[in-house]
């Protein structure tokens, strides 16, 4: 017998999902009462965990929500499902996204948008209230929004955690780069791409973070012990004595360059009480400047499509995934095979994207494109060194490293420039979802991650609304980010507004 | 256009005859002498007269090669490219590029690289990098290659070849553009029957270095001399077991011509791919040379174009121009971090490092002023030379056997005596009783020996030869010692030779002198105890007396006394 509310859980979780689309796939309530039976007794035995349909599992299918892989099971466990399931979670079911991570709404989903399920009604899809869940993570957001998983795995590229856990209300961190082994992460851009954890409360993300964090060998990017061994260090050279009610003398710095002209009026009275409450706390709020950010954008566009295009180029229809049929595609030519089978198997956005940085490596445009973004991604990461008070625990330590006493120890800013979008825009609204705004959605998490550094979205109350009432009642979230390897003080802090704002 | 008799084919010819080495390491005795060969020097025969077989034209020669490392290891993931393994049976996720998948740089590939790399004298890279090359191909999982373009492995690096290649009785370099690590594709090929292309996905992934040279080769046979030296390198030094036929070592060449005339422009060049054997690297060049020629004369444009090499036709065709040449749009991997190479891991691998062929060579011909050709029989022997590995791949090289075998012999000798034991009499006699050096009955202080029985007197170098064939020729388990076919095959010394007689004189006196119960006894008619005194006086010649000699002395001394 399941305990009655894991029983809740999975039921509600299969009743909900034909209208929330924020699974994929869902493991039977017998499947799962049999995997209850048999998971080891560790911190999150008997814990309904989903997890984004771009990580491999076993179980059940792994699609990236994409046609190209609609059928396709892995043969493998990736290194963060096989800890899940050793410290005793129940993986119930796949949750959807945008397809293979790209998007910033979960509208380009094979399985079609998973819907937010926080707003101040509940809302129809067809009466145009119905808002989107955010991307690329929408299904994971909206499943732990809607109370149909505990915690959530998601995946994190260029805010694709911490943006629909601020549409959905819920708290996601993207844990620094390289902390969290990608093996068996359906790479987008294998220089950006994070293993993403979401849940309601703070805590449960420190739970799960604590159960994930280790060293693989499977991955080449895996943060090595030592860099590992300097976090501990400088965990404890931190002052010991914070706690989420006492953050005396903890430096937050306000970067100014992230309240850009887009930024939604809507958002700004609960950042401020924020703020407030974290002052209130002990906590010393400074002005930053990085200078760079608006480049970010860009920069990262380019970074992320050519790095999609290289390794979305294994999805050629010859191995494994969809594979164009016969009469559309002439056998006797092997690229019109491939063309055939990715022209179908792939959404437009994935397309437009591959085409994007397919150009960007090509001969004539590398330099100017591609080389000009390391520049570009460079310069950020030294500007975020340049503010922080501790050096990157990346870099073992030498004479000449010294800790910036005048810096900062976090930054904050609004999560996303506005509230949850629109699936369907009405006449009115301002941020159509699937127009080019959508990208600019991206702007204030990019920089953290073409920099590789920890960044938790926490909800901090919901929308005050426009003049016309439009978009009241909205999650609306704080994004709290720090130096490479201070995922605890972020948490830590992260629990300090959540605590504020309930 | 007719082909002038080689040097090295004369040289390999009277080698034939003398000696006759092969083999449980199965060298094959051509391939002793195309290494011997390439060892030789061009100080000898042959020289100046070079017929011209392009008059007015020079060609201009660089390959490209890839090594399959030894032990099929793969560059990123932990299966092996097992050759002899059922298809699609060596595969990690990696290898398929499965989603999900991520790369793990093997110690092992890196480690036989840097070895090449340090054999090859080529400037290690402290921290390089890898890349991604991009083409849609089905034998290429990921649809990527990763490789090194922007920061290889190494840069530069040089070999130096002695041949007599192809009546050329130029010696030279061959110097190195870099050296880089990189993955093999799968294997794919073509079902007839059902016109589908088969993909086996053992070698995807395996382990390659590539090697780029600098156009330093002018003659087929020079590319052919450079390959084979090559080869023998990267055996001796354990990196790879480089059979052609075998695709461990696969060969591109760059082929183009110029005007003989100082200062005449360099041509264009024409890439020839995917040559697997070195007779078919010569052709190749060959045809290639004479069609380039050919295009020139009647006053038309090469054209750059990557080309195919028709073994059946002896011919190359056109396979693409440049026009088509792909745009593999190259991007640093994003998941791979650099191969630090430190300063003390470099030392180390140089302590482990065999002395070269190469440096054998020279010392060789240094320390003990042997010819160049012993020197290079003596480094070639060991090496396996195979580029045909007929013999299945059981074979080991026993990198540098000769050259140690060698140096026992010669410890305390004349180095041209033990090197003209070793080569003309040893190997001669190993042959025929079919055996080789590796597993030779006789051991080089054995042969010590028996030389210095010859060089004393004891022993007649007819006497000494005969000995080690009957030696050589006996079964194992009736093999009598070499010691004591010594002792009784020596000879007193003749009559002829005065000295030595008086010598042997001088000897049974003392024997008279230092026994005197004995010789009493014998004085007194005692026959038996003659034996004894015998003895005495084998001893003390340490055995190179004749005993019969010995005892008819003795009874001659005593008589007369």
């Amino acid at each position: 017998m399941l305990p009655r509310e894991l029983t809740a859980i999975i039921e509600a979780a299969h009743r909900l999902n034909p209208r929330l689309a924020a699974f994929t796939s869902l493991l039977s309530p017998q499947d799962v009462a049999l995997a209850f039976n048999e998971a080891p007794r560790g911190p999150l035995h008997g814990v309904p965990v989903a997890v984004k349909d771009v990580f491999c599992t076993t179980q059940l299918p792994t699609t990236a929500a994409s046609r190209m892989l609609r059928d396709y099971t892995s043969p493998f466990d990736a290194t963060v499902v096989k800890r899940l399931r050793e410290a005793g979670a129940l993986i119930h079911g796949k949750t959807n996204m945008d397809e293979f991570g790209m998007g910033s709404t979960n509208l380009n989903s094979y399985f079609g948008p998973a819907l937010n399920p926080s707003g101040p009604h509940l809302a129809k899809v067809e009466d145009g209230e119905a808002r989107v869940a955010g991307g690329s993570s929408g299904g994971s957001a909206a499943a732990v929004a809607a109370g149909l998983c505990r915690i959530a795995l998601a995946s994190d590229t260029g805010g694709s955690t911490r943006l629909p856990a601020a549409y959905c209300g819920v708290a996601g961190l993207k844990p620094s780069y390289g902390l969290l082994s990608r093996w068996g992460m359906i790479a987008y851009a294998s220089s950006l791409d994070c293993v993403g954890i979401m849940a309601k409360e703070v805590g449960d993300v420190r739970t799960t973070l604590d159960v994930l964090s280790a060293f693989d060998e499977k991955d080449p990017t895996s943060a090595p012990q030592d860099a590992r061994d300097r976090i501990a260090e400088h965990d404890d050279s931190l002052s010991p004595t914070w706690t989420s009610t006492n953050l005396s003398g903890l430096r937050i710095g306000v970067p100014a360059e992230y309240f850009l002209a887009e930024l939604s009026p809507t958002v700004m009275p609960s950042f401020r009480r924020t703020l407030e409450s974290l002052q209130a706390k002990g906590a010393i709020l400074s002005s930053v400047s990085l200078p760079s950010t608006p480049l970010a954008l860009s920069a990262y566009y380019v970074l992320a499509s050519a790095e999609a295009s290289s390794n979305l180029a294994r999805f050629d229809g010859t191995r494994f995934g969809a594979r164009a049929v016969e009469q559309e595609a002439d056998p006797a030519t092997r690229s019109a095979l491939y063309a055939a089978s990715r022209s179908q198997g792939f959404g437009k956005e994935v397309q437009k994207r591959l085409l994007l940085g397919t150009y960007a490596l090509s001969a004539e445009a590398f330099d100017n494109y591609y080389l000009q973004a390391q520049r570009v991604r460079q310069l950020i990461r030294r500007e975020f060194d340049s503010i922080f008070r501790l050096p990157s625990p990346l870099i073992p330590p030498s004479s000449s490293t010294t800790s910036n006493n005048a810096g900062v120890d976090l930054i904050i800013h609004p999560s996303s420039i506005g509230v949850a979008p629109r699936l369907r825009p009405s006449n009115t609204t301002t941020t159509p979802a699937s127009s080019i705004a959508s990208y600019t959605q991206d702007a204030l998490n990019v920089p953290i991650s073409l920099a590789g550094l920890p960044g938790l979205s926490v909800p901090a109350g919901v929308s005050a609304g426009e003049e016309d009432g439009e978009g009241k009642g909205w999650p609306v979230g704080v994004q709290i980010a720090g130096q490479w390897g201070s995922d605890k003080l972020v948490l830590k802090v992260g629990e300090a507004v959540e605590e504020g704002w309930r | 256009m007719s082909r002038p008799t080689s040097s090295l084919a004369c040289t390999c010819r009277a080698l034939q005859q003398r000696v006759r080495t092969p083999s449980p390491a199965r060298t094959s005795l051509r391939q002793l002498h195309s290494s011997a060969a390439a060892f030789a020097s061009s100080k000898s025969k042959g020289k100046g007269k070079q017929v011209d077989r392009w008059p007015g034209w020079e060609p201009v020669i660089g390959l490209e090669l890839h090594v399959q490392l030894k032990g099929n290891v793969k560059l990123l993931s932990p299966a092996r490219a097992l050759y002899e393994a059922p298809p699609n049976s060596q595969i990690a996720p990696f290898d398929a590029a499965l989603p999900g998948s991520l790369p793990t740089l093997g110690a092992e590939p890196v480690r036989l690289a840097l070895l090449a790399c340090l054999a090859l004298k080529s400037n290690i890279n402290p921290a390089s990098t890898f890349d991604r090359k991009h083409y849609f191909y089905p034998d290429l999982p990921a649809g990527f290659q990763v490789t090194q373009k922007y920061s290889p492995l190494a840069k530069g690096g040089e070999v130096r070849i002695r041949s007599e290649a192809g009546g050329s009785s130029r010696a030279f370099s061959v110097r190195l553009d870099q050296i880089q690590l990189e993955q093999d594709t799968a294997k794919s090929s073509h079902d007839p029957e059902t016109g589908m292309t088969l993909i086996d996905l053992n070698r995807a992934g395996a382990a390659l270095i590539e090697i780029v040279t600098e156009p330093d080769m002018r003659t087929p046979e020079e590319a052919a001399a450079f390959v084979r030296a090559l080869q023998a390198i990267l055996r001796h030094v354990g990196t790879s077991d480089a059979n052609m036929d075998r695709g461990e070592l696969r060969c591109d060449v760059n082929v183009s011509v110029q005007r003989t005339a100082p200062g005449s422009p360099r041509g264009t060049r024409c890439e020839v791919k995917n040559l697997n054997g070195v007779r078919f690297l010569q052709g190749a060049i060959e045809s290639e040379i004479a069609r380039q020629i050919g295009e020139l004369e009647a006053g038309r444009a090469v054209v750059q174009a990557t080309r195919g090499y028709d073994a059946v036709t002896g011919q190359t065709f056109f396979l693409r121009g440049k026009e088509d040449a792909p745009d593999y749009r190259y991007m640093p991997d994003p998941e791979l971090g650099p191969v630090v190479v430190s300063e003390a891991r470099l030392s180390a691998l140089r302590q482990a490092l065999p002395e070269l062929p190469d440096e054998a060579f020279d010392r060789l011909q240094t320390q003990y002023s042997l010819s160049p050709r012993d020197a290079g029989i003596l480094v070639a022997l060991g090496e396996r030379m195979d580029d045909d590995a007929a013999e299945g791949g059981t074979s080991h090289s026993q990198a540098g056997a000769g050259v140690r075998f060698f140096e026992e012999v010669a410890k305390g000798r004349e180095g041209k005596v033990a090197a003209n034991w070793v080569l003309h009499e040893l190997l001669g006699q190993l042959s025929k009783a079919n055996l080789t050096l590796i597993n030779s009955p006789i051991s080089p202080s054995e042969l010590g020996r028996l030389i210095d029985a010859v060089t004393t007197g004891s022993l007649t170098g007819t006497s000494a030869k005969s000995l080690l064939r009957t030696f050589l020729s006996s079964p194992p388990s009736t093999r009598p010692s070499l010691d004591s076919l010594i002792a009784s095959n020596a000879t007193t010394p003749s009559p002829a030779d005065g000295s030595a007689d008086e010598a042997l004189n001088a000897l049974c006196a003392d024997v008279i002198e230092a026994l005197p119960v004995e010789a009493a006894k014998v004085r007194a008619g005692q026959e038996k105890v003659l034996m004894r005194m015998v003895g005495e006086v084998m001893k003390r010649s340490k055995g190179r007396a004749d005993a019969k000699k010995v005892g008819e002395r003795l009874k001659e001394l005593l008589k007369g006394e």
